[in-house]
């Protein structure tokens, strides 16, 4: 059993954001092939009172370990409500991974799955919505 | 029958740190361990004696015990009929009556080994997965891809072995927890 910290054990148990977008502005989906975890992250961008585009609802669904899941959990709750620009910002391997206080080494990839999971989410929504125009 | 058989202590309440290999007279064998002459040449360092000893007396233990073994057997296959009637998505892995008489692993489609480890922890009880996360390589079970299981199918698995103070009771609290995890999980999974 690895040795995860208490927060890593509290996203697991209780994951934030789980769940489906019914009709997302943007998904992205990462599968790491050596482990095998799967992560799905919807979003919902609106723009706020500053007509900046923010992420006004996320939600995510992990096939994975303690990590995994964990990760994902965590870099919704980071990013939620933030706008676009200060989403990118703030996601990275490192902040996420220091919000769960810490990862063992051998699950510091999960954290950089989930970055990248909800950077492909923003890929597409900007994809789609240069498509509509 | 065999050409060879290792074996170890802790397995069968004997201490941990010894072990034993039978080989079958006339099977070529390459030593492992090089330096002094211990053992005939084929393997060096000073013998643990107090090691073989308690290994000779767990083997002598058990062998006057035949019927736990009986009595654990009863309780694995009751296990396994539990959880293949009460969780979908699930095969046992091996064959069903070519296997150790108190093992059980399984393979559980949508949810990965290492999150039914910690979820059954959570709830006192003690498992064991060949998923690719619980292993330090981040490969799954060489065990169960020689069996010719895919890597995706590996990610699923659980494995429980029992032993002669498992209960009935544990049996029956493990058969009503684990659907309601693996319920959880799959909720989470994006399948």
């Amino acid at each position: 059993m690895q040795l995860y910290s208490k927060k890593v054990i509290e996203h697991f148990t209780h994951p934030k954001n789980m769940g489906v977008i019914k009709k997302p502005s943007g998904v992205g989906i990462v599968g790491n092939p050596i482990c095998g975890d799967i992560m799905k992250i919807y979003i919902k961008v609106d723009k706020n009172k500053k007509g900046e585009e923010f992420i006004k609802d996320i939600k995510f669904q992990t096939l994975g370990c303690g990590a995994a899941i964990a990760t994902s959990s965590m870099v919704t709750e980071l990013v939620k409500g933030k706008t676009i620009k200060e989403a990118i910002k703030i996601s990275n391997r490192q902040n996420i991974t220091k919000k769960l206080d810490g990862l063992p080494p051998s699950k510091l990839h999960c954290s950089l799955l989930a970055d990248r999971a909800l950077k492909k989410a923003i890929a597409n929504y900007r994809k789609k919505k240069n498509e509509i125009k | 029958g065999v050409d060879a058989l290792s074996l170890s202590g802790h397995k069968i309440y004997g201490p941990k740190g010894i072990g034993a290999l039978y080989l079958k007279k006339g099977t070529p064998f390459v030593s492992q361990i090089h330096g002094g002459r211990q053992e005939r040449g084929k393997r060096a360092g000073t013998e643990n004696v107090a090691g073989i000893v308690g290994l000779g007396k767990a083997i002598e233990i058990i062998n006057k015990d035949k019927s736990s073994l009986k009595r654990i057997q009863k309780l694995r296959d009751y296990l396994i009929k539990g959880i293949l009637k009460n969780i979908s998505g699930v095969i046992l892995t091996g064959h069903p009556q070519k296997r150790l008489p108190n093992n059980a692993s399984f393979c559980i489609k949508n949810v990965e080994g290492e999150a039914l480890l910690i979820s059954l922890d959570q709830l006192g009880i003690a498992a064991s997965s060949g998923s690719a996360c619980t292993s330090g390589s981040l490969k799954p079970s060489h065990v169960l891809l020689a069996m010719g299981l895919s890597p995706e199918i590996a990610h699923g698995s659980l494995r429980l072995t029992l032993g002669k103070q498992n209960t009935k009771a544990e049996i029956d609290y493990l058969i009503k927890e684990l659907p309601k995890i693996v319920q959880r999980l799959r909720k989470i999974s994006p399948f």
